[in-house]
């Protein structure tokens, strides 16, 4: 039995996202024999094209219109589903992302198929895709299956590793045309809010701050931290309701969830709901001066005692070892 | 909190598992005729947090939905919409009819008054079953299956590192580089 599987890559400022190689990926997972890439924009795609198949997808097919030059669900939508028409494909994987939240619901209506979102594992068990999720905030895991549909499902970026980029590789990036029309909700603007540098969701080390910081200036000194990890920069709820930082930067149950290799929480409680948004961080370290804090009970290790001394001491030690091993 | 009517779809005694395509066809039905200038979902529900619902009603309903909203200001027709999404913040214009779904920032809920609670206690509530919007459980039969539930396995005690504040950043980053390899 064939096995087609389209992966839809999303891309940023004109680069595709890691989520979308881990997508790849995933689409090896269940099997399949042919992977099949879809790259919607504006302007010449064949770069990304040409990158998915580098990190493993066999051929890709492009849709390049100016409607597509910002994401909405209508233009991407029509885009997307000319291209699974043609395809007819027995599965499609895309990331976890705002926009493959945003639009995945969409082409499962449109499809009539189940979905399973917010993948974090997947196995197959007799020829039948067994997916993996978090529920209640990540305090459990269902086991999820498609029975009415096709393979369709997103992953949580930074779970399901990429393949090893190949340059050897070689496949066709074709572009097909799609007149994208009717579009009733226009992006008027853009207003990029967190500050530039490493992205949450995909980051491999994140410093999180919270109330404990106290202030705005008090988050200098994590963006000093994460400067010399290579880090992004997070925070509690509680940091940003008191103005220390945007909303954007909240990681939990209402802000982002992410899962890095390396994640570092700076004056916060460990409260249920921030817990949900990174308690599957593979390494968690928590600074905070109550010794009987929640976040201890999470936390890998532990350095009990005042941030304000200790994360600068951090940087410090970092640096070094950075320098030394130059 | 404010609302003029409320109406409780009960699919206790006819449904035994259902999804988000459940939810949504069931709202569909509820919905059509009704001709809703504008619905107002969550972004996503704590337990099963997949998001799907609003999105598809929308398509289901054929009108335009934005997800994740922080702020919605409505003239006449036309909307305009933030929308958060992940760092940044997309303006979008738009028209009714709508689905958006909301993004914690959009507005503070109040809190019940006293003479909100007498209030609501004259309000009609509208109790349906599925029968009642013309459904039959195949329409709304769920099109993924839970086949297992479980609990992450227990997280081994961490670690309180000793000493004082240096001692313990040198031990950290001596974790961090050698033992977990994170560096
Ligand atoms: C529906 C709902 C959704 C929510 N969603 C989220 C969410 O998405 N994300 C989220 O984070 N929260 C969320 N919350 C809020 C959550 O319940 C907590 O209120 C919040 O996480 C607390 O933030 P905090 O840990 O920074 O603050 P606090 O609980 O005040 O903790 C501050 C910590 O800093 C420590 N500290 C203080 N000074 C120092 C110092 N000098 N050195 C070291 N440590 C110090 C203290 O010991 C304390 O542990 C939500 C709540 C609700 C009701």
């Amino acid at each position: 039995m064939s096995n087609k599987v389209l992966v839809i890559g999303e891309s940023r400022d004109g680069e595709l996202r890691n989520v979308s190689f881990e997508a790849i990926a995933a689409a090896k997972k269940i099997n399949a024999d042919e992977i099949v890439g879809v790259v919607l924009g504006a302007g010449d795609l064949e770069a990304q094209g040409e990158e998915m198949i580098k990190y493993g997808a066999d051929r890709v097919v492009t849709v390049a219109h100016d409607n597509l030059t910002t994401y909405t669900s209508e233009g991407y939508g029509q885009a997307a589903l000319a291209v699974i028409n043609d395809e007819s494909p027995d599965g499609i994987v895309m990331g976890h992302t705002s926009i493959g939240k945003d639009l995945t619901p969409k082409l499962a209506s449109k499809l009539g198929s189940g979905l399973v979102s917010d993948v974090v594992e997947i196995d197959v068990d007799d020829d039948k895709a067994v997916f993996t999720r978090p529920i209640y905030s990540g305090k459990a895991f269902e086991k999820k299956i498609v029975t009415d549909g096709i393979a369709f499902f997103t992953i949580r970026p930074n779970n399901i590793a990429a393949l090893e980029r190949d340059d050897s590789r070689s496949g066709d990036v074709t572009s097909k045309e799609v007149d994208v029309t009717d579009i009733r909700t226009i992006i008027k603007d853009v207003v990029r809010k967190a500050s530039e540098g490493v992205d949450l969701s995909e980051a491999n080390i994140i410093v999180a701050g919270g109330r404990g910081v106290k202030s705005k200036e008090g988050f200098d000194s994590l963006y000093e931290l994460a400067d010399v990890l290579g880090a992004a920069v997070g925070a509690s709820r509680g940091a940003c309701d008191a103005e220390y930082c945007d909303y954007s930067l909240q990681i939990g149950q209402t802000g982002k969830v992410v899962t890095p290799d390396l994640y570092i929480a700076v004056g916060i409680s460990g409260a249920i709901q921030h817990l949900a948004g990174m308690s599957n961080s593979k390494v968690i370290v928590a600074i905070n001066k109550d010794s009987e804090s929640n976040i201890f009970n999470v936390a890998d290790y532990g350095l009990v005692g005042d941030l304000f001394e200790i994360v600068p001491m951090l940087t410090e030690e970092i640096k070094r070892l950075k320098k030394s091993a130059l | 909190m404010g609302a003029d009517k409320a109406v409780l779809i009960n699919t206790e005694d006819d449904l035994e598992e259902g999804d988000a395509f459940t939810t949504a066809k069931i709202l569909e039905a509820y919905f059509e005729g009704k001709e809703a200038d504008l619905i107002l979902g969550g972004n996503v529900a704590i337990d099963e947090a997949s998001g799907q619902v609003g999105p598809r009603l929308a398509e289901y309903l054929g009108i335009p939905y934005v997800t994740t909203i922080t702020d919605l200001k409505i003239e006449g027709e036309n909307v305009t919409i933030e929308k958060d999404v992940e760092g940044v913040v997309e303006i979008v214009e738009t028209s009714l009819p709508l689905l958006v779904t909301c993004q914690q920032g959009l507005n503070e809920p109040r809190y019940p008054s006293l003479p909100g609670i007498m209030k609501a206690k004259k309000k009609p509530l509208e109790e349906l079953e599925i029968d009642d919007l013309d459904l039959d459980e195949d329409d709304v039969a769920a099109k993924t299956k839970t086949i297992d539930i479980f609990l992450p396995p227990e997280k081994e005690a961490g670690r309180v590192l000793e000493g004082d504040a240096s001692e313990q950043v040198q031990e950290l980053v001596s974790i961090l580089k050698n033992d977990e390899k994170v560096l």
